[in-house]
């Protein structure tokens, strides 16, 4: 059976191997561990950013703007399945919103098949589908005065009675609610419910020293570097006490 | 392999078991009624708001009445997400229960006619159901969310009759 033999020249390379290994870590540690030491004096743990890099290491995404309708002063939006008027979410939806319009103080936002009322301050009043007698497949959706119209399936449908009931109607009908641009102020001020103030910089400082903003692969590669440190340290005492002993 | 199987389970319990105008179809007879409402305001809003432990969804309930039964379609939070439950009253009885809709990934199991043939023949007891329903181990929450709804349709459907 071969022996293994440690030699000065192998212990001499796991040293310099594993210094080099671990040299830039330690920078990145130092660095991290500076600002970590300093959280109070620097204010790290009451500034956030809101990076999309960042939000996207902690699993935070904001979802795209879909539609957007601009009714009496407010817009009315939608967020991935999130509908907001202005920045307060107020019901969820897949399907996107066909008009919205405000009338006899309710808010009415039509979706392809269900109509959601609401209250001015955001209050859900009901959400009214084809088993409450509204028309399947909406097209559009428009308000004059006290009556509501909706266009399905080429037929305009109307209700006088706050959507509880609807008829078919000849009425030659079309003003109907139409999509409006959102400006970038409001959409931020959306964005905002998802993300929040963002992360704080304490927090995304802590993470990159501990590692865990690479989530299970940071635990791990804190454990490689770890093995690396202790052969550092051993074969550094090791070329120490060789040295003393010539 | 469990994973993917019990991923495919939980992923087949979400979903509409039933629409609501199918439902309606089959309680009367392909002929449902026109839809009525009840706007949940001052005591009423209250007495719901006892029932449940928080206030409904909604401030407008629809339900339907033809043949001297009431159908209710009603929603309730489970764990985080609503429950859609279909019930059917006739002579302050629960001739019905359903779940339409679900979009939890846990609890579906009240949908199983084994359970909720316990509620078949419930009344209200002083704002409770006059019997104990045995609960699903791991579906705590949509149990309650069904109890919960059960009482409710009764009360309303006692609110209608002494309207």
């Amino acid at each position: 059976m071969k022996k293994i033999r440690i030699t000065k020249k192998s212990i001499n390379q796991i040293h310099k191997f594993t210094g080099i290994a671990v040299c830039v870590f330690l920078i990145h540690l130092s660095i991290t561990g500076i600002f970590l030491n300093h959280t109070e004096d620097l204010s790290l743990d009451e500034k956030y950013t809101a990076s999309p890099i960042i939000l996207a290491l902690y699993n935070i995404s904001i979802p795209n703007k879909a539609e957007s309708f601009s009714v009496d002063n407010n817009f009315i939006s939608r967020f991935g399945d999130q509908v907001f008027i202005e920045n307060q979410p107020v019901v969820k939806s897949e399907e996107p919103i066909i008009g919205s319009v405000f009338s006899q103080q309710i808010l009415f936002i039509a979706f392809q098949n269900e109509m959601v009322l609401l209250t001015q301050e955001g209050e859900l009043i009901e959400r009214v589908t084809s088993a409450a007698g509204i028309p399947e497949n909406i097209e559009k959706l428009g308000a004059s005065e006290d009556i509501i119209y909706l266009k399905a399936n080429n037929q305009i449908w109307e209700s006088s009675d706050q959507a509880q009931t609807w008829a078919l109607t000849d009425a030659a009908f079309n003003d109907w609610s139409r999509e409006a641009l959102m400006p970038d102020e409001k959409i931020k001020q959306v964005e905002s419910y998802f993300s929040g103030k963002g992360v704080s910089l304490e927090q995304f400082f802590l993470d990159l020293h501990n590692g865990n903003i690479i989530k299970n692969v940071g635990k791990w590669f804190l454990d490689l570097i770890a093995i690396f440190l202790l052969l550092l340290s051993i074969s550094g005492i090791w070329i120490w006490l060789k040295k003393r002993r010539y | 392999m469990l994973i993917t199987l019990l991923l495919a389970s939980s992923l087949h319990a979400r979903g509409i078991y039933q629409t609501d105008k199918d439902f309606l179809a089959e309680i009367y007879d392909n002929s449902p009624p026109k839809s009525k409402s009840i706007m949940l305001l001052g005591d009423l809003r209250k007495s719901v708001e006892k029932i449940l432990g928080h206030p409904y969804a909604s401030l407008r309930i629809r339900y339907w009445n033809k043949d001297d039964k009431t159908a209710w379609i009603l929603e309730e939070i489970g764990k985080t997400e609503p429950i859609t439950f279909g019930v059917v009253i006739k002579d302050s009885k629960i001739q019905m229960i359903k779940v339409l809709e679900f979009r939890e990934i846990r609890g579906w199991e009240v949908r199983y006619p084994a359970f909720t043939k316990q509620f078949i023949g419930a009344s209200l007891d002083k704002m409770k159901l006059d019997r104990n329903i045995d609960g699903i181990s791991g579906a705590t929450l949509s149990v309650w969310a069904m109890t919960s709804i059960a009482e409710l349709s009764l009360y309303l459907d006692e609110h209608l009759k002494n309207k």
